[in-house]
């Protein structure tokens, strides 16, 4: 039996007068891998605010593991790992400050051993005591990561994750989700513009398009677009876009 | 006019005081500028070496211009008032021109170093002492070091030069040593303390922004950041009490300011903790505070001590509801 992890129900966001989400619709299952994709300033970010509950959507509703996040946050935020923005991490903290504060913030009795192992095989070990605003944006984007999967969050949330990742870091990257995904611990959402971690990657995919989902992939739909080849996804994004 | 004859007096003291200034505020710019040049979107343009080495010592030695234009014409405005005055105010200028003038050819002239320092954030934070091999372990002490640091970074050199130059020349002529230091003292804790309540509030807007995606309670969001910056304003207002005291000042009025400050100190905190945590702005709210506090304060002695008591239980009380 599958179990969503995510269900997003009918959600709205405005900023001001102007509506970035109208009637958003989208259910993840555990052990999922979804790809939100859609060109600059479509509410792809705005959405995934409204899912760490960064901002209230003016209608809907958003439960993660079945908790609202607008009624039980507190709740609702024990199963959410949520990749934050490179700008938003503490300059003045070291990554072992970092680590140590989110785990705390997480209400965690411990730190992950799969997370700093993760760390390890993401060379981040060497950056781990140095103070976060002397941070090259690969190495923020890792500490991110990592912050976003300590707990064994049963939703992952990431906004362009392997912006700025070596590409030897970010294939180690995929090869964790994929493992946490293979063991059913969480469903992935990742919104990103690279075409590459969607065909080779993501069980399903939906566009953004105006604030509403234009189209939608399920799982056979992405796998006939594998077999069809190279450029196969690009051409029916660009053919969903129009 | 009697500061511009103090002044005058200590002249080669303003002298070198000026060149300083110049010396240091020519070679921050210089480095400055080649950090800004390196990440220009012109960086690449094919611009002649003689432009770009004009335009880095115009911008180098333009605050300085400024600040002569502004010290000429107030010279001009005091001459113009009091003619009696406007042999010692030339003089005053002429002595901190050739000061400038100096320490603007050695900032020009002197190599720069590595031009390469963008982290000036953590330059003057301090790191915790790790050991090697030591476990990460869950925590939010880092929480509480994060004002401090703050407030160190803001108070680094070339930031707190000026508040130095003014603290000594506060320092009225002819006193003692001890007087002296005392006096520099007041206004080198005056500005931490100031600095620090400042930090608490960017810290907690920064902060909450950073954790707002988990389940972190309100207590354990304000207390470990107020919990230090609570205990230095503390121990730092106690100094300042007992530098007034030595001062000659009265133990109630130094009782009474201290009190005071450590009410201001305790609602912005807890105003900007809770409105943080609730994801809303406390500008507004902390003005609006202060300025009710003030109110209560010019109509009932003492009342807004009390009041600030109710203002930060409520907004506690709010933040733990949240």
């Amino acid at each position: 039996m599958t179990t969503n992890v995510l269900e997003i129900v009918g959600v709205q966001a405005k900023y001001g007068a102007r509506e970035v989400l109208a009637d958003v619709q989208l259910m993840i299952p555990r052990g999922e891998w979804f790809c939100l994709l859609g060109p600059n300033g479509v509410g792809k970010s705005t959405l995934l605010h409204c899912i760490t509950g960064r901002i209230a959507p003016t209608a809907g509703e958003i439960l993660i593991c079945g908790e609202s996040i607008l009624q039980r946050p507190m709740q609702a935020k024990r199963k959410l790992g949520a990749a934050c923005a490179t700008e938003q991490l503490p300059g003045l903290l070291t990554g072992r400050q970092c680590l140590e504060v989110y785990a705390q913030a997480k209400e965690l009795a411990d730190i992950d051993a799969d997370v700093l192992e993760l760390a390890d095989a993401l060379r981040f070990m060497p950056y781990l005591d140095q103070f976060v605003d002397t941070y090259s944006l690969g190495t923020r984007q890792k500490l991110c990561v990592l912050l976003a999967l300590l707990g064994n969050p049963d939703l992952i949330v990431l906004d362009e994750a392997f912006n700025g990742l070596d590409p030897a870091s970010a294939m180690v990257l995929k090869q964790h989700l994929q493992l946490r995904l293979a063991q059913a611990r969480c469903a992935v959402l990742l919104a990103t513009h690279s075409l590459d971690i969607v065909e080779r990657h993501a069980d399903k995919a939906a566009l953004l398009i105006d604030g509403h989902i234009a189209n939608q992939w399920n799982e056979a739909q992405m796998a006939a677009l594998r077999q069809q080849g190279a450029d196969a996804f690009e051409a029916a994004l660009a053919a969903a876009s129009a | 006019m009697n500061l511009i004859e103090s002044l005058l007096a200590y002249w080669p003291l303003v002298t070198l005081l000026a060149a300083v200034h110049s010396l240091m505020t020519v070679s921050r710019r210089l480095r400055r500028g080649k950090i800004a040049e390196s990440r220009s979107w012109l960086a690449a343009a094919p611009i002649r070496l003689a432009s770009v080495r004009l335009t880095r010592v115009l911008t180098a030695i333009a605050p300085l211009l400024l600040q002569w234009i502004a010290l000429g014409t107030a010279a001009g405005v005091i001459a113009m008032i009091e003619s009696a005055a406007a042999a010692s105010a030339w003089k005053l200028i002429a002595a901190l021109s050739a000061g400038a003038l100096a320490g603007m050819l050695f900032g020009l002239w002197m190599p720069q170093g590595k031009s390469h320092t963008p982290y000036e954030g953590s330059r003057y934070a301090r790191a915790t002492r790790v050991v090697v091999g030591q476990p990460l372990r869950p925590s939010s002490a880092a929480l509480s070091r994060w004002p401090v640091n703050l407030t160190l970074a803001w108070s680094r050199p070339e930031n707190s030069r000026a508040l130095v130059v003014i603290a000594l020349l506060s320092v009225q002529a002819g006193s003692s040593m001890l007087a002296g230091i005392m006096v520099v003292t007041m206004w080198l804790l005056a500005a931490y303390l100031g600095s620090l309540l400042a930090a608490v509030v960017d810290v907690a807007r920064e902060a909450s922004t950073w954790l707002r995606s988990t389940p972190m309670k309100f207590h354990a969001f304000a207390w470990p950041i107020a919990r230090r910056a609570l205990l230095h304003q503390v121990a730092g207002t106690a100094l300042a009490m007992g530098v007034m005291i030595a001062q000659g000042a009265p133990l109630s009025m130094a009782l009474y300011l201290g009190a005071m400050w450590l009410t201001l100190a305790v609602l912005v905190c807890a105003i900007s903790l809770a409105e943080s945590y609730r994801g809303r702005s406390p500008i507004l709210k902390a003005a609006l505070s202060v300025m009710a506090l003030a109110v209560i304060e010019i109509r009932e002695h003492a009342w807004s001590i009390a009041f600030a008591a109710l203002l930060t239980a409520w907004h506690w009380r709010a933040g733990m509801k949240s």
